[in-house]
């Protein structure tokens, strides 16, 4: 009896209860963990950092000695005109974009679709543009828009017999030439997403609907969208969120000018924090990188929340 | 019964194929399709073919003849120029050795806990899953304030290990989901024959696994290397030391908000522009299916 207790007692201490750190390692967690401890260090980390950057004075001149005081930057940045002109023009740029960009994305994503030899040169030169840094991008087209003669646009509206635009130089127009800027450079996007949903559709629903008589757009709106809609939600939440974070394209492109005329959240919170002079003001930056992130949030939410919904079906 | 179905499934053939077999309609819409397919193309492609021309221009064509796109003189001189009398040659060898040393570390980092999650079932995979995708949706621009304050108190302002850390580890949540898709199509009997011949977890992963999913390494590699070549936001904020900035950054300052030499603009954006696209456009094919495969395999 009491040998078998002993020798219980010794089997549990040689193999059972084996600790925290062995447990780890012979599990999953030894190849996951690495992975994720980076990545919550260095992309889920800031996030949350970021709320308590925002509720201080700091400033890149005063890192160490940044104080607590509170909504006093939402405060300010909500009394600011400058920041809630930048807000309204996101906003604003944001509705008409999502939907331009994404009903042009879906055109050329059915005009691929059809079987045409050649349509894979079609589809490169859409996506060509996706290759290349948004910041390259301002730049390029800052030449192509130049006001002077030497602009390609204004020369070529020249020879069509139009007087020159002011690409830049006004605000409207400013704000025209992002827009046109940012379709140019961003619908290979949705283009990509909604080619590959219609690619993966159900040739035969296609073709009983087709027998039954529907039209070219009836097949498009009543058959082909609804089909899509997953794939469709998704293209729609990228182009927003891309769309809302537009920040590099501004700063290459128009500098947020005319007077602040096409200046953005992402554009304000980057010259705040980080100014071409002086010091920046990073509490304040964030707290408007804040404002940016709740919008961003709201649809992202949505975004995950339809692929468990959609999982679970 | 049996002969009214045949019948109609003869119906259905006959609407397919047309009677007519030279078909005006479907030559006219062919032709517009093409029409429409140079079209949209040109608008896509043509801004860069005509930054090709401004560059290699002379100087008083670019005022001249702006539309005109075959320059009467090439001249090659503005990219030695450009190579000799700014420092963009060093922007360039900084910026691949941060894409590749970023995409390297992603890459490492991602083949594990693909293989974790694709190989094992435990509590809370799932949460683990969708918890990685949230993380990644979440703006990139809103963590640039946050990441400079951290780097700061870890004294990598400045280095080129801070920024290729920020960027390896920034990638790992894409990277996991990308292969874990391709993990999952491998069948674990495969692994299992090879652990009961003693094999480790490791070796299989290095000699069995990673041999078969070559295409998903190399288009994750491509994809990150692109995306971190193409980064401004963050190496602007966390590389103030112009000796380390990447091509983006170099070439933003190198320009300014005042372009006076058009030449210049044109040469430095096209040292950015011509990489990608030529990796892009070789393995378009290749990349376009990686893009979207997430999506889409749904």
């Amino acid at each position: 009896m009491n040998a078998l207790t002993d020798k219980k007692s010794i089997r549990t201490t040689a193999q059972g209860n084996p600790g925290v750190l062995e447990r780890l390692l012979a599990g999953p967690w030894m190849f996951i963990l690495p992975g994720v401890l980076l990545y919550g260090a260095f992309a889920l980390y800031p996030v949350i950092y970021q709320f308590w950057v925002a509720t201080t004075n700091m400033a890149t001149t005063s890192i160490s000695r940044a104080e607590f005081i509170g909504f006093h930057n939402f405060e300010v940045i909500a009394a600011d005109p400058v920041f809630r002109n930048s807000f309204i023009f996101t906003i604003a740029f944001v509705l008409v974009t999502v939907p331009v960009q994404f009903v042009l994305g879906f055109g050329l994503a059915l005009f691929l679709d059809q079987k045409l030899p050649g349509r894979l040169f079609f589809r490169l030169s859409i996506i060509i543009p996706l290759a290349i840094s948004s910041i390259i991008v301002g730049l390029m087209w800052r030449l192509l828009l130049h006001e002077s003669n030497v602009g390609f646009v204004n020369a070529f509206l020249g020879t069509l017999g139009m007087d020159p635009v002011p690409w830049f130089s006004q605000a409207m127009h400013a704000r025209f030439s992002l827009f046109i800027v940012n379709i140019w450079h961003a619908v290979g996007t949705t283009m990509i997403f909604m080619l590959g949903g219609l690619q993966t559709l159900d040739q035969e629903v296609l073709e009983a609907a087709e027998v039954d008589g529907a039209t070219g757009w009836q097949r498009i709106i009543y058959v082909k969208l609804p089909m899509l809609r997953t794939i469709a939600g998704l293209a729609i939440v990228l182009i927003f969120a891309g769309t809302f974070q537009i920040f590099e394209k501004v700063l290459a492109l128009t500098n947020g000018g005319p007077a602040r005329a096409t200046s953005t959240i992402g554009f304000e919170m980057y010259t705040t924090a980080f100014p071409e002079s002086g010091t920046g003001q990073l509490g304040m930056g964030a707290a408007m990188g804040l404002v940016m992130f709740a919008f961003i949030l709201i649809i992202t939410i949505f975004y995950v929340w339809m692929v468990i919904f959609e999982q679970e079906d | 019964m049996a002969s009214n179905t045949v019948a109609s499934r003869r119906n259905i053939t006959n609407t397919h194929q047309p009677s007519n077999p030279f078909n005006y309609r479907k030559l006219l819409s062919r032709i517009l399709s093409y029409l429409f397919g140079i079209g949209v193309s040109l608008i896509f492609i043509y801004p860069i073919i005509w930054l090709v021309s401004v560059s290699l221009k002379p100087s008083w064509e670019i005022y001249r003849a702006p539309l005109k796109l075959i320059p009467s003189e090439i001249q090659w001189n503005v990219y030695t120029e450009v190579f000799n009398s700014t420092p963009i040659g060093d922007y360039l060898l900084n910026s691949m050795m941060y894409a590749f040393g970023g995409s390297a570390i992603t890459l490492f980092f991602s083949i594990m806990t693909a293989y974790g999650l694709s190989r094992y079932l435990f509590r809370g995979k799932r949460t683990l899953m969708l918890g990685l995708l949230g993380v990644q949706l979440l703006p990139n621009l809103v963590r640039i304030i946050p990441l400079f304050v951290m780097m700061n108190s870890l004294d990598l302002i400045n280095t080129r290990h801070g920024l290729i850390l920020l960027y390896g580890a920034g990638g790992i949540a894409y990277g996991t989901w990308f292969l874990k898709g391709y993990f999952d199509t491998i069948p674990i009997e495969l692994d299992e024959a090879a652990q009961i011949d003693g094999a480790s977890r490791f070796r299989v992963i290095w000699q069995i696994l990673l041999p078969s999913i070559v295409p998903g390494i190399a288009a994750l590699l491509i994809l990150q290397f692109i995306a971190h070549w193409n980064d401004f936001a963050v190496a602007s904020v966390l590389i103030r030391n112009p000796n380390l900035y990447p091509l983006t950054v170099g070439t933003f300052n190198l320009i300014g908000p005042d372009e006076s030499d058009f030449r210049l603009l044109a040469s430095a954006a096209l040292i950015n522009i011509v990489p990608v696209v030529i990796v892009f456009s070789v393995l378009q094919r290749f990349l376009v299916s990686g893009l979207s495969a997430g999506a889409v395999k749904r």
